[in-house]
């Protein structure tokens, strides 16, 4: 199933169509997303960002804005996705809604194949530490990938490993935010933000 | 100057402190006020400064998704090496000197993320060419009534030009001159007082601007005058309760600009662009220099114009270069060539905002100019129409800061002469900057500049 964005496309757009990239590719998720055809916007509560969805019979397509054609608006804090969103035309559309609400609640990603993916895809990075050692607090395991001499270490819950090593957040933003932790040098974390970023925008 | 003659000088001018003064990527002004005892003491090497000076953005935040090998691994000192051809006595500030520098690691080396350095070393391929450019600037800039704090208070939503006509002011306008004439009064006697040679200014088009003519220099000269200058606007407007700024658009149809003219002569002094004996008066050399200028125009824009906000002034007819051109005195092209004699032949750039870091701007333009003489590069047709409204081509220029930034990205010319890691972090550093003005609060869609515009751009640039 094909997702394309409109050109010089924004952030949330890009970022938002990394998202469905990821989730097409399994099969479940893409007989969702043919049962979801039909126009849908999401926009921020907090900020003037807004994206617009248009899912037909060839995929789904991403702009930026809050197009006029949409069935439902879903306003939301894209800082805090859990929070009960204020949706416009639920009434009209309660099916619709109900739909895009299982769009968007995307397939989670088990934060050791991210970290596995992470490495094999960007381990000769220029900058890249000799390995990684990661440990889920909250299930007590821990993975290294690449040596195991002197690696960056990070520990922090398993749905924050997840969110930074499959490219949902920076890995810096979400160390200060306190929810991972570490032993690193400034160069490491800086260039797994670089790369994390990347993976964010699509632009890996 | 050797360290008695440096004293002396001191002591004529009875100068206790020493403002220190470097530039980063962003333009910004960064440095220490050091008494003079330590400053002398710190010669030649200069001060320690946070590796943060190099790399931090508008708002003050720490470059933090793009790595650079010349970056200190857990933000240890680069340094601030003083530039003693610069010192100067303030004027204002009876004891008060002020010395620019290099930002430079702790070895002594130019730092590659230093645009000074870099402009240096721009300066001295074209020497070693020889060519000796003269290059001068004209600032564009607004003035308001109200003071800083008052503009911050009131969150920007009170701005008051200094003009007598508040709305459609033209330019050239002798009673909007005389509004603005007590500010220029000042400005221009500190400028003497340091040193700093003016030709004029004017009332400019958007009420309460105005447009400064500097006289020529060797280019860092001039990027060292406009970095001076910019700070005594700054602090001209502090002083006398009111606010200026140099931002690239204030929502208006005008936006303020930094037009660059240069040229180029050997060492005995002759113009290098004039011909006499060819039909255009145009040297071979200037055709091929132009034609690396024009060539990587889509990919200077993002040095050019290099804030989330220089591009709003990108609107058609609105005295900003939209499309990949040049012609003989033709203003609505992104190259201005003047021809027509010895001593006025040179080339006019019209593209850079009025928030561009002048050391960046001269290196950028020089770098494809460069180019252009190294691969012999043919000038594309003279475009001798108004280039403003043309039909959508493939000579558009990026309108857009992530547009801009993938085709400084694409540019292999400049990364020649500016150097790939140098070209890839500023990539990065713009790429942020997107991120910032989209995921911060800021808005493309609206027509005017957003509050985080302001806050971030108003009193920095």
């Amino acid at each position: 199933m094909d997702v394309t964005t409109e050109a010089d496309a924004t952030p949330l757009v890009r970022i938002f169509a990394v998202k469905f990239k990821a989730a097409v590719q399994q099969a479940g998720y893409v007989s969702l997303v043919k049962k979801t055809q039909g126009t849908f916007s999401l926009k921020s509560k907090t900020d003037p960002q807004a994206i617009t969805v248009a899912i037909g019979t060839a995929g789904m397509h991403i702009s930026s804005g809050v197009d006029k054609a949409s069935d439902i608006v879903i306003h939301i804090d894209f800082n805090r996705p859990n929070e009960r969103p204020k949706i416009d035309g639920l009434l009209r559309h309660p099916l619709y809604a109900l739909a895009v609400g299982k769009l968007l609640d995307f397939p989670e990603t088990n934060w050791a194949d991210a970290l596995k993916r992470l490495w094999d895809q960007y381990k000769d990075f220029p900058g890249m530490p000799d390995g990684i050692t990661a440990k889920s607090l909250d299930e007590d395991r821990q993975l290294s990938v690449g040596s195991s001499t002197e690696p960056v270490y990070l520990e922090g819950k398993s749905s924050d490993l997840s969110e930074v090593f499959s490219g949902g957040s920076p890995l810096l933003q979400v160390m200060s935010a306190g929810k991972i932790r570490g032993i690193y040098s400034f160069q490491h974390a800086v260039v797994l933000s670089d790369i994390t970023l990347q993976m964010m925008l699509g632009e890996a | 100057m050797d360290l008695a003659e440096l004293n002396d000088w001191m002591d004529q001018h009875h100068i206790a402190v020493v403002r220190t003064h470097g530039t980063n990527l962003d333009g910004t002004g960064l440095g220490k006020h050091l008494k003079r005892d330590k400053f002398l003491s710190y010669l030649p090497n200069g001060h320690g400064m946070s590796d943060m000076a190099a790399t931090m953005d508008h708002s003050g935040a720490l470059h933090m998704t793009m790595w650079h090998h010349e970056r200190e691994p857990n933000l240890g000192d680069i340094y601030l090496r003083p530039d003693l051809n610069t010192l100067i006595w303030d004027g204002t500030d009876p004891d008060l000197g002020h010395c620019i520098g290099d930002l430079t690691r702790a070895d002594g080396q130019p730092l590659e993320l230093c645009p000074r350095s870099l402009l240096k070393q721009l300066v001295q391929q074209m020497k070693e060419s020889g060519y000796h450019a003269k290059c001068t600037f004209e600032l564009e800039f607004y003035l308001f009534q109200e003071s800083f704090q008052d503009l911050r208070a009131s969150k920007y939503r009170q701005l008051t030009p200094i003009s007598a006509m508040q709305k459609g002011s033209g330019i050239y306008n002798i009673r909007n001159a005389f509004q603005v004439k007590p500010f220029m009064k000042e400005l221009t006697k500190r400028m003497e007082w340091q040193g700093i040679q003016w030709e004029g200014w004017n009332d400019e088009a958007g009420p309460g601007q105005v447009e400064l003519n500097l006289s020529p220099l060797a280019p860092v000269q001039m990027a060292d005058t406009v970095v001076r200058v910019k700070q005594m606007v700054y602090e001209v407007a502090c002083d006398l309760g009111q606010a200026a700024t140099f931002m690239a658009n204030l929502g208006g149809t005008f936006g303020s600009g930094m037009h660059m003219h240069h040229s180029l002569s050997n060492e005995a002094g002759e113009s290098l662009f004039y011909d006499p004996n060819s039909q255009d008066k145009r040297s071979e050399l200037m055709k091929s220099w132009t034609a690396g200028i024009v060539d990587t125009l889509p990919g200077a824009v993002s040095f050019l114009c290099p804030t989330a906000n220089s591009y709003r002034r990108f609107k058609q007819f609105a005295a900003v270069p939209m499309t990949q051109t040049w012609g003989e005195d033709n203003k609505s092209a992104a190259v201005r060539l003047l021809s027509h004699s010895p001593s006025a032949s040179r080339i006019e750039h019209r593209l850079a905002a009025a928030d561009v870091n002048p050391y960046l701007a001269l290196a950028t333009v020089f770098a494809g100019g460069l180019a252009g003489v190294a691969e012999n590069r043919a000038l594309i047709p003279e475009y001798s129409g108004l280039a403003w409204g043309m039909p959508a081509s493939d000579r558009d220029l990026p309108t857009t800061i992530k547009a801009a930034a993938e085709a400084t990205k694409n540019d292999t010319l400049l990364k020649k002469f500016l150097g790939d890691s140098f070209v890839n972090y500023w990539v990065k550093t713009r790429e942020a900057e997107w991120l910032a003005f989209h995921t911060e609060g800021a808005d493309a869609t609206s027509p005017d500049p957003t509050l985080w515009e302001y806050q971030r751009y108003f009193e920095i640039v």
